[in-house]
Parts: structure tokens; C-alpha cells; sequence
């Protein structure tokens, strides 16, 4: 495996833990790349190895789904540096949208040109994975048909992201 | 079948200048929204030959142009209205985005729409080829028949010149032009009636989940109001969008649903498939727009179009005070003010763009009408909105924006006292109101910082839960709200901008202050946790006997040239002609001296019809040598083709 | 032998089973191309295989309307009713395989074969029923609207042959039915499928009550797959399936009054590269066992065997099914777009892709939790 294979599979792996859906799921929107992409352009290629990195040495670290999440909270959301990307990365997924950083994350750690609030393509809006997690359309692709929505939505964590002890060989 | 319908013969300004100056015009249409589109398919349809100018480029008659819409609309940051439709500084359009909280007696300037208060008005309307049909929900209501006479009646606003039964076969043709879906048996309340074995072209849409939830909920709530008790119905919506058509419809013949437009065969739009996103765009086009009316009129060969053609005045002839032409600005590309100026005419004049450009277009060409009544009585519906969550799931933002809502406080002795109001269910939630579902990200991520599963389920939990009910709340009448013009505000082609001058009347605010209660009441019932929240802060905010309150516009913006009786009460009569000059039709809502708790399009689509008739018999009753030479030049104008 | 295909009842009711299933063996190569199409891209091509597909279904579904009106009932849940991926279809004196497969230029090829007017054989010397030859890969064909009941050695000369034959079939049956002063059109009307249920676009269905009415409803299939007489647009303005297609190739879109292959419309831009690697007539065995995209297909082919499971109850009178299964269709593409955008874990050059393989047996014990579920990677 590249390196750069292996760091977007770490990717995917962040973003389940983060957003509670799966690597199927994850890309089925299509968006993988394309999010792995901007991260990088914005945040820097070093931030992004270092917050992966981190990712995995919590991973490691785990024994089960509540320790991890526990680290994950003390060492990645609850991060001045790391905080704000990790929570940017979930917005991205839930909504397709890049928002840009907080100031004071901008003033300590680098303001990107490209650092500003859009939709990384016009295809990422109707790949937000808000919809998917309340069983609807996003308002204005993907028409669920005629009268669908006479019916009580069918909510389910089916698939869910799991936390599985750490494979190094994957 | 969606065949390849929309072919339009664009003309250029000199093809039509020449033309006009052939006298090959029995109409000069100033703008191709409903309005517009209903009056040109009625005169071609005719034999009669139809020049209309359109502010906007006319790209969007192509699949390929409606797509580049849609992305657009995708990839913008704000999904406002008018967020679909491109900026273009030639022919600007209002935009809430634009809108915030005024000082007191300072102008603010920095939208298309000069706000000089006291209230600031966020609505908005679209200028693009189809008009602002392009983002309108579609909700489609007749007006009730006690809407007609409210001065007789209450004693508030204005009474019509014409009665609920004259417009009655007006509202039908209407309810076909646009494809309406509703069933007569759910429809007919408060007065509301119908010719006997009326059906609606299409079946009406079925309520969403949600809807289902709040009846349970709600249906059979007793209040007490003017010493008449008001009992809660959920109930749908008349939509003008396709659903299943009626196999009863005219006499058994069925309706045939008007699908996408496109130069090309796409099978789209058939049939409504609940992409919640009717405002700003249905991305399937299966909601009705100005441009399927459009192109019936362009099929038959008399509609001569012209885009990116701004009317800029309207010149009247001193000596019998007709209208001797219009003058407008024809620019080449959005992107650039140069333009160049013309003339046109034709035995018609009518103003089609809407109530404020109608208005506007008028007063700046120095013509405030004789009554002095041009651009006042600016009528809006007020919304209150007021929003919680449910205790369940309740599939939020699915379906059309709304497919049902309450019309029991529509009517009833407390119009002399209150502004009566209809009330949505808004199936996209909190939209309108805090900007969800991507407001409610925003929160649980950055503010309650909630990540993996319990950020899934509070997704599940803040969004799908939503209700929101829209209180429309009628506006009277009054003149001191008006549309005004000033050489200070000028757009980019040097034509003034409209200037809005907006209040609200103790008698709005008491029937918004009711409608609020109201809400409490719902809420209660269905053990709703209340979220709505009126800032001090808010631009649409107001303080009424001690409880803080906002509205929102409605984009039901009429009454800017009333009909009325005389020309001492108002700009035109019940044929939307103008009393001042006798070749001159100011056509929509603009026409309308009161708006109920009806949204205003079928009403003035009605109108219209009503009017083109008028107009139809007003050309055909000139000399019969005139219709002759008209065919004359008719076929000689195929001939050089 | 007689050269007649159709000798009685039981052969028209055959061939019209034929005939959907016909119908129907086209919309999975259809669906996969369309959404193997990278979303916001290929609009013009996404627009006309939609097209297409929507049309195809209404096929299936007047081929239904006839057969109900002669008194059968489709059967669209029985074994073999979908075909296995490569399937055989003749195309004169060859014949050519139909996939699964993304967009491509080789995907186009095939369709323009589908969709292709049918050369008649004419006065040829061919021996056997009108409209037949014997080939020597018969066996190849799993499609039973290839070969006629009573003549199996043989095989149609192509899918307008085929139609052709149901058509003088029904003339033939009803003229002999007349003579005794019956009618073959013995089914239950209300059973005919109305334009009310009927989703989008794609022409209106025709209710089947007569030999008028039969043959409208064939004669409007043959019309919009291959054209009316050879002309591009039909009497309404309509374009033919092959034509579609065409304008693909050319890049162009026909107008009025064009000679075929010389479009004079509008241009558009098509991008093979925009589309996602889908392993070519993708089977479950590809797919690891475990994985989540062997779960999602596993998923995706018993959604759609229930899809199949509520259409078919709709042809036998519960109409009102329709709409839901329209629902269920648009879900359908949520999966399969998923699935298409997935790298199959041990072969990640290739894409998931729905295999449309239909498991008979356990259908009815497969519940959607268990497909869905996650597994362990």
C-alpha cells in the first residue's frame, strides 16, 4: 500500500469515528478523495499526517469502543490544534460544506488562501451525510419518488461505524 | 412525454423596433413571469401578435441553462430564494441575505430594494425568464369570498370592484394553466365553492408524516375568538405541482401533466417526487413555471421575445394621453452596463413584471396615476413563525415544503378587530427560521460538541423531530405603505430602484400577537419543547402590548396599483386597465385592493385570464380591416422567415 | 411445419411472458450504466439513458397490459426471470451480448444494438417461421423472446421480428376467435395498468381491452425502441430509443427534419472518464465475503427482488402498489450508487457494481437487517 492509500484509509477510519458511519457508507458518497484533498490543501499536509498519527496512536492505545472514544474526546476534540480540524472534518461530512476556521486557530496555525466557507464541489452538498442519518433527501437532488413522504422515515444505525482493535496489517 | 418544447424565436432589438414600427404588434408584454406568459398564450392563441420584453437573459429555456441553475444553487454557500439565480447587476433582484436591522430614519441601500423602514421587509422576487414562479412554493388557494368585501365586511383595507362568483370560471382556467393537484372535497370550506362536478386537473398530493403527526395532535382544539369558536382542522394544500391526474377532470377527459422544458427529450417533472426543495428550485421541474406557459405562446409563432431588455419608461402621447411607446435598455452581457436605448410599441401596452416593478416603472417614467395611488397600498402577507421540536421522529424534511396547513382562523367576526391568518406545517423544519438542517450541524458540533454516536443520534433527534408553523397573517390596505422612487438610488443601467417604505397596523400586530398564542396552544397539545426565540436584535422585530414578536415577508408583494370603482379610488379597473390611459394594462397582484390569507399567484392568474379576454375582444372589435392587415402582415412576416 | 409462430393461446401467452421479460432484461445494464455516471457530469448522457430506462419500464409494463387482456397474469418473480449477465440478443445474422457494465464506449455500442431498427429478413431463403433463422449458438440464448415456442431450433431474426409475430399472432387468434363469436381479449379489466399509476414521462400507458388496443400498445413499443419506419422522431415529435443514443455518439442532438447520422442540433460534451470502474458483469463470488460491499450487494439483490415481487403484484390488481414501488426504485438507486462507488476491497482497480443475481430459494428468509448490518472487515 502507498503511503498516501494508507493515509486516506486512516482518513476513512477518522471520519467513522467521527461521524458514526461506516467506510461503505463513507464511500459511497463519492467524496473520499475529494475531502482528504481539501483537508490537506487547507490544514497542510504535515497537520494531516500528525492528526492521523495520533488517530491511530489512540486507536492502538484502545481496548474498546469507550476508552476510544474517551482519548479520542481528550486528544483530538478537546485539542486546541486538533480540535477544530476534527470537528471541521465532521462538518464537511455531515453537510459537503467546508466552513472555514475559528480566527484564533487561523492566527496560531497558518490561514490558507482557500481557507473560506463553500461546498468542496456541487455534487458534495447532495452527499451530506445529515440526510442519510435522518432517512431523507437533501432539499433538492436524490427525490425520494411520489408520496414517499407520507411514510414514517425508517431511521437505523445499520451502518454505523464499529471500533474494532487495531489491524496494523490492513 | 416530454417532447422538445422549448424553442423560442428570440428577436433583437432592431428586428423588434422595426417591427413595432410596421405596426406588427397587437401587445407589447413588459415582462415573462405568470402574468406575462398567461396574457401572451391568450393573445397568440388568438392570431394576435406579441412582443415581450424580458429583463433577464433567457438561457434558462434550455435543460442545459435550468441544470447550470441548479448548480449553482448546490454549490452556493447561502440557499437563500434567489440563491439558484445568477447576479446580474443590469437587472438586480431583491435578496434576504440583503436585508438587516434598520436605524431609524436612515435608508438602507445595500440590496436592490432601498429599505427606508420603519420595518424592514425581507421579501424578495426573481428576475429571470419565468419570473418569480421560478422559486415560488406553489401553495396555489383561492381567495375566500368574504376576502372580496373586507371593507363592507370589517370595516379594515379595501373592498374589490368584482366578487369571489366573477372570478369563479377565472380561478378554473387558472387551476388548468398551472396544473393544479387538490382534491374539491377537501378544499371547499369557509365560503369557498366550486361549479358543480368540478374536479381539480390532478389528484391531490397525499400529507406528509408529519402533517399526520400534528393532526393527531391537534384536529378538534376548540378556541374561542369573537364569540365564535374556531375548531382546528389539519388540512392539505391545493399545490401547483404534478401529481396524479384525475381521470375526472373536464368531463372525463383527464389532464395531461406538463413536464421539464428542454430543447431536447428528458423525462422529467412528470410527477412530484418530493425533493423538498420547491423554493428556490424544483429540480425536476415538476412545479409549475411561467415558462411552460411560455412556450405554448412561442409554438405558435406571433411571440416575438426579447431578452435582456430592461423597460426603462413609458411615454405617453399628450394629446390623448395613450401610451405612445416604451422605451427600454438592451444590454449585451450581464456583465458589462453598456447598452443601448429603444423604442417599441403596439396597440397594447401591458406591465407584467410584478407588483413593485409594475410600480416602479411607472413612477419613474413620472406617471403617479390621477388617483395618486401609484406604488401605495403595498400589501405583503406578515409571517410568524414558531417552532419546536416533537417528542418522535417525525420525518422532517421530506415532501414538498408543506403539504398541509389550518384555515380556521381565515375567517370570522374578528376581522374587524385582528388580522386573520392561515397556518402552514413546514415540512423542511426549521428552515425559514434558524436556517436548519445545516444550522442544527453547526450547533451539535461546535457548540455542544458531540461527535460519533450520540452526534448521529442528536442529528436524528434536532432535525427530524422539527415542526415549524408559518402564521400568514393578512395586511390590509393602507397608503402610507408604498413603493416610492429617487434619482439617489439608481442601478447599474441607470434606472431607479425601488424604495419600500413598510409598517405594520396595530391590527396585523394584534392578529400576529393571536396567531403566536395559537401556536402555544399546538404546542401544548402535541408536547412540542418550544424553540422559537424574537430577538431585539432581529430585523423584523417588534414589541406588542410587552411580548416580542418578528415577521417575515411573505413575497406576496401586491397592491401597488389597486383596482377599484373609479378612477378617484384607484389606478385601474377590473380588467387591470388603466384609468389614466386607455391602451395601458398594469396585470398581478398589484391589481389586487386586498389579499386575504390566499397566497396570491392563483388569484392573480385568474385576473389575468379575466383580463386577456378583455383584451381579446377589445383588439377583435377594432375595424375588421385591422385584423386583416394584421394577418396580412402576419403571413408576409412567414414569408421572410 | 406451419410457418405461423402463434397457434394459440397458450403461444401468445408465452411469447407476452417472453416479451416482459424481454423488457425488463434491459434495465439492468440500463440502471448500472446510468448510475456508474459520476453525479453533476455527463448530464446530456444521463438525460437520455434516464430517458430511456423510463420508457423501457412502460414497455414492460403495456407488455403486461396485453398479457393481462388475454387473460394471463406476468409472472415477473419467476426463476429465470432475469437473465444471467452476459445475455444473448440476435441482431440479424449475428447476435451480441448485453452487460452489466459502466458507461463506456463499448456500453454505448450495445445499447445502439439494443435499441437498432430491425433489418428484415425479407424474401429470404431462410427456412423455418417467418421472421426466424436457425443458428448454430442457440444454446447461448437464455432469453426466451428468442426463440418461439414451437419452433425452438429457430431463433427471431431480431426483436422486431419477434413483436412482428406477436402481433399477427393476436390478428390470427382474435379472427379465429370472431368466426366462433369469441374474443381472446377475455381478461379482467381491471387489472389493466391506467396512466394513473403510471409515474413520469415516457408516453402514457395504453389500458388493453381490444385487438385495437393490443396492437396500439405494441406497435407504440416498436415505435419508441427502434423508430417509426426508420425515421428518427415519430409522428409527435418523439425520438427513438437508437436515435437517443445515436446523439450520444455524435455528441449532437438531432432536429426535425436531420438525416440519420447527420445531427444538426445542439452540441454537448459526453466524458467517458467521469464515470465510476465497475467490474464488468460484477457476480456476489467477486465480492469478499464479509465485506461491506459484499453486504450491499447482497442487500441491493434482495431489494430488488422484492422491487420485482410488488410490480409483479401490481399487474395482478393491487395497482395501488405502484407508487410505493416507485418509491422503493428510487432507493434502489441510493444503493446501487453506493455500491458503484465502492472499490471492491481485494480488487480495488474495479468497482462494485449490483450483480442482479436473484436467489430463488431463500428469498423469503433473507430480512433487510442482516443484509445491511456491519460485518466484521
Amino acid at each position: 500500500m502507498t503511503n498516501q492509500a494508507y493515509q486516506i484509509q486512516q482518513f476513512i477510519e477518522l471520519s467513522g469515528a467521527l461521524t458514526d458511519f461506516n467506510a461503505f457508507t463513507l464511500n459511497g458518497t463519492g467524496q473520499v478523495q475529494n475531502y482528504y484533498d481539501t483537508l490537506n490543501r487547507i490544514v497542510g499536509r504535515v497537520m494531516v499526517e500528525e492528526l492521523l498519527s495520533k488517530f491511530s496512536a489512540i486507536y492502538e492505545a484502545s481496548t474498546d469502543h469507550e476508552k476510544f472514544n474517551e482519548l479520542l474526546r481528550k486528544q483530538i476534540i478537546g485539542d486546541e490544534k486538533f480540535g477544530p480540524v476534527a470537528r471541521n472534518i465532521i462538518k464537511l461530512w455531515y453537510t459537503g460544506m467546508w466552513y472555514q476556521m475559528a480566527q484564533f486557530w487561523r492566527e496560531a496555525y497558518g490561514m490558507s488562501d482557500e481557507d473560506v466557507t463553500f461546498f468542496v464541489n456541487s455534487a458534495s452538498y447532495a452527499e451530506g451525510l445529515l440526510w442519510q442519518a435522518i432517512d431523507a433527501n437533501p432539499s433538492g437532488a436524490k427525490g425520494p419518488g411520489y408520496g414517499s413522504w407520507s411514510l414514517p422515515p425508517n431511521i437505523n444505525f445499520d451502518n454505523c461505524w464499529q471500533f474494532k482493535p487495531f489491524n496494523h496489517t490492513s | 412525454m416530454s417532447e422538445a418544447n422549448s424553442t423560442m424565436k428570440q428577436v433583437t432589438p432592431d428586428t423588434a423596433v422595426q417591427n413595432s414600427a410596421n405596426g406588427k404588434y397587437d401587445a407589447v408584454i413588459i415582462g415573462s413571469g405568470i402574468s406575462g406568459a398567461i396574457t401572451a398564450k391568450e393573445l397568440t392563441a388568438k392570431g394576435f401578435n406579441v412582443l415581450m420584453l424580458e429583463a433577464a437573459p433567457a438561457k434558462d429555456m434550455t435543460y442545459k441553462g435550468f441544470r447550470s441553475y441548479l448548480n449553482t444553487y448546490y454549490a452556493n454557500a447561502s440557499k437563500d430564494n434567489n440563491s439558484p439565480y445568477p447576479e446580474n447587476p443590469n437587472a438586480r433582484m431583491p435578496r434576504s441575505t440583503d436585508v438587516s436591522k434598520l436605524k431609524p430614519g436612515v435608508a438602507d441601500a445595500k440590496g436592490y430594494m432601498v429599505q427606508n423602514g420603519p420595518l424592514a421587509l425581507d421579501s424578495t422576487y426573481t428576475r429571470v425568464t419565468g419570473g418569480t414562479t421560478m422559486h415560488w412554493e406553489a401553495k396555489i388557494l383561492r381567495m375566500l369570498p368574504d376576502d372580496f368585501s373586507i371593507k363592507s365586511n370589517y370595516g379594515v383595507g379595501l373592498d374589490w370592484p368584482i366578487s369571489y362568483e366573477d372570478l369563479m370560471p377565472y380561478y378554473q382556467m387558472a387551476e388548468r394553466e398551472i396544473g393544479v393537484s387538490a382534491n374539491v372535497e377537501e378544499q371547499g370550506f369557509y365560503g369557498i365553492k366550486y361549479e358543480p362536478g368540478y374536479v381539480y386537473p390532478m389528484h391531490g398530493l397525499p400529507p406528509s408524516y408529519l402533517d399526520k403527526l400534528v393532526a393527531q395532535g391537534i384536529d378538534g382544539a376548540e378556541f374561542e375568538l369573537a364569540d365564535e369558536i374556531h375548531t382546528v382542522k389539519v388540512r392539505p394544500f391545493p399545490q401547483g405541482r404534478n401529481g396524479i391526474p384525475n381521470e375526472r377532470y373536464n368531463d372525463g377527459q383527464g389532464f395531461k401533466p406538463v413536464g421539464a422544458l428542454s430543447t431536447y427529450q428528458v423525462e422529467q417533472g412528470g410527477r412530484c417526487q418530493g425533493n423538498n426543495n420547491c423554493v428556490p428550485i424544483c429540480p425536476v421541474q415538476a412545479k409549475y413555471d411561467a415558462r411552460k406557459t411560455l412556450v405554448v405562446a412561442a409554438k405558435t409563432g406571433r411571440l416575438d421575445f426579447l431578452p435582456q431588455a430592461v423597460a426603462s419608461k413609458v411615454v405617453v402621447n399628450n394629446l390623448d394621453n395613450s401610451i405612445k411607446h416604451i422605451e427600454f435598455k438592451h444590454y449585451s452581457s450581464p456583465n458589462s452596463t453598456e447598452h443601448t436605448v429603444h423604442q417599441v410599441q403596439g396597440k397594447k401596452f401591458i406591465l407584467a413584471t410584478n407588483a413593485i416593478e409594475n410600480a416602479r416603472l411607472m413612477l419613474a417614467s413620472n406617471l403617479p396615476s390621477s388617483s395618486g395611488l401609484m406604488g401605495k397600498n403595498l400589501m405583503d402577507h406578515t409571517y410568524l413563525l414558531a417552532w419546536g421540536l416533537l417528542p418522535q421522529a417525525a420525518g422532517t424534511m421530506r415532501g414538498t415544503k408543506c403539504t398541509s396547513g389550518i384555515a380556521d382562523f381565515r375567517y370570522g367576526a374578528s376581522r374587524k378587530t385582528q388580522a386573520p391568518f392561515g397556518v402552514d406545517i413546514h415540512n423542511d423544519g426549521w428552515g425559514w427560521a434558524t436556517g436548519s438542517p445545516f444550522s442544527d450541524i453547526e450547533t451539535l458540533v461546535d457548540e455542544e460538541n458531540k461527535f460519533g454516536r450520540e452526534l448521529r443520534q442528536s442529528v436524528v433527534d434536532r432535525i427530524s423531530n422539527q415542526l415549524l408553523f408559518a402564521f400568514m397573517v393578512e395586511q390590509p390596505a393602507q397608503e402610507s405603505n408604498c413603493v416610492t422612487v429617487d434619482n439617489e438610488y439608481l442601478d447599474a443601467l441607470g434606472n431607479q430602484r425601488p424604495i419600500i417604505n413598510y409598517q405594520l397596523s396595530d391590527y396585523s400586530k394584534a392578529g400576529i400577537a393571536y396567531s403566536r398564542h395559537t401556536s402555544k396552544v399546538f404546542f401544548q397539545r402535541l408536547g412540542v419543547q418550544d424553540y422559537s426565540k424574537y430577538s431585539p436584535l432581529d430585523y423584523g422585530y417588534f414589541n406588542h402590548d410587552g411580548e416580542d414578536y418578528y415577521f417575515r415577508g411573505g413575497n406576496h408583494f401586491s397592491g401597488t396599483h389597486i383596482m377599484g370603482t373609479s378612477a378617484l379610488n384607484s389606478v385601474v379597473d377590473e380588467n387591470q386597465k388603466s384609468w389614466d390611459h386607455n391602451n395601458l394594462y398594469l396585470v398581478g397582484s398589484g391589481s389586487m385592493p386586498s389579499i386575504g390569507t390566499s397566497n396570491t399567484t392563483l388569484t392573480l392568474a385568474a385576473l389575468c385570464y379575466k383580463t386577456s379576454e378583455y383584451i381579446i375582444e377589445e383588439l377583435s372589435s377594432y375595424s375588421v380591416g385591422v385584423v386583416m392587415d394584421s394577418d396580412y402582415k402576419m403571413a408576409k412576416g412567414a414569408e421572410n422567415e | 411445419m406451419s410457418d405461423r409462430i402463434i397457434n394459440n393461446i397458450d403461444d401468445l401467452h408465452d411469447m407476452l411472458d417472453a416479451a416482459i421479460q424481454l423488457e425488463h432484461a434491459t434495465i439492468p445494464p440500463y440502471l448500472t450504466a446510468l448510475y456508474s455516471i459520476h453525479p453533476e457530469t455527463n448530464i446530456e448522457a444521463t438525460a437520455t439513458i434516464r430517458a430511456v430506462l423510463v420508457e423501457e419500464m412502460l414497455h414492460m409494463t403495456l407488455s403486461a397490459n396485453v398479457l393481462n387482456a388475454v387473460g394471463k397474469s406476468p409472472e415477473l418473480t419467476a426463476p429465470g426471470f432475469v437473465p444471467e449477465f452476459p445475455t444473448r440478443l440476435p441482431d440479424g445474422e449475428t447476435d451480441f451480448s448485453v452487460s452489466i457494465d459502466k458507461f463506456s464506449p463499448e456500453t454505448l455500442e450495445t445499447f445502439l444494438k439494443i435499441e437498432r431498427p430491425s433489418k428484415t429478413q425479407g424474401d429470404s431463403n431462410h427456412l423455418g417461421p417467418k421472421g426466424c433463422l436457425a443458428r448454430t449458438n442457440l444454446s447461448a440464448f437464455q432469453l426466451r423472446a428468442v426463440r418461439p415456442k414451437s419452433a425452438p431450433e429457430y431463433s427471431f431474426y431480431s426483436i422486431g421480428d419477434f413483436y412482428e409475430a406477436i402481433k399477427s399472432g393476436i390478428e390470427y387468434l382474435e379472427e379465429l376467435a370472431n368466426k366462433e363469436g369469441e374474443t381472446i381479449f377475455t381478461g379482467n379489466p381491471s387489472l389493466q395498468v391506467s396512466s394513473k399509476y403510471y409515474y413520469s414521462g415516457g408516453g402514457h400507458v395504453i389500458e388493453v381491452y381490444d385487438k385495437e388496443t393490443a396492437l396500439q400498445a405494441l406497435s407504440l413499443i416498436i415505435e419508441q425502441g427502434e423508430g417509426h419506419g426508420h425515421k428518427i422522431f415519430d409522428s409527435e415529435g418523439e425520438i427513438s430509443h437508437y436515435y437517443r443514443f445515436e446523439q450520444l455518439k455524435h455528441r449532437q442532438f438531432y432536429r426535425l427534419g436531420d438525416e440519420p447520422g447527420q445531427p444538426s442540433g445542439e452540441k454537448f460534451e459526453v466524458d467517458f472518464d467521469k464515470v465510476y470502474p465497475i467490474k464488468p458483469n460484477p457476480k456476489m463470488a467477486d465480492y469478499p465475503k464479509g465485506s461491506q460491499v459484499f453486504a450491499a450487494a447482497s442487500a441491493f439483490n434482495h431489494n430488488y427482488q422484492q422491487f420485482l415481487s410488488t410490480v409483479n403484484k401490481a399487474f395482478r390488481g393491487e395497482q395501488d402498489l405502484l407508487l410505493g414501488a416507485v418509491c422503493g426504485m428510487f432507493r434502489l438507486k441510493d444503493h446501487a450508487s453506493q455500491l458503484i462507488r465502492n472499490p471492491i476491497p481485494d480488487d480495488p482497480t474495479y468497482h462494485g457494481g449490483p450483480t442482479f443475481e436473484m436467489s430463488y430459494e431463500e428469498a423469503s428468509h433473507i430480512s433487510r437487517e442482516q443484509c445491511i448490518s456491519e460485518t466484521a472487515k
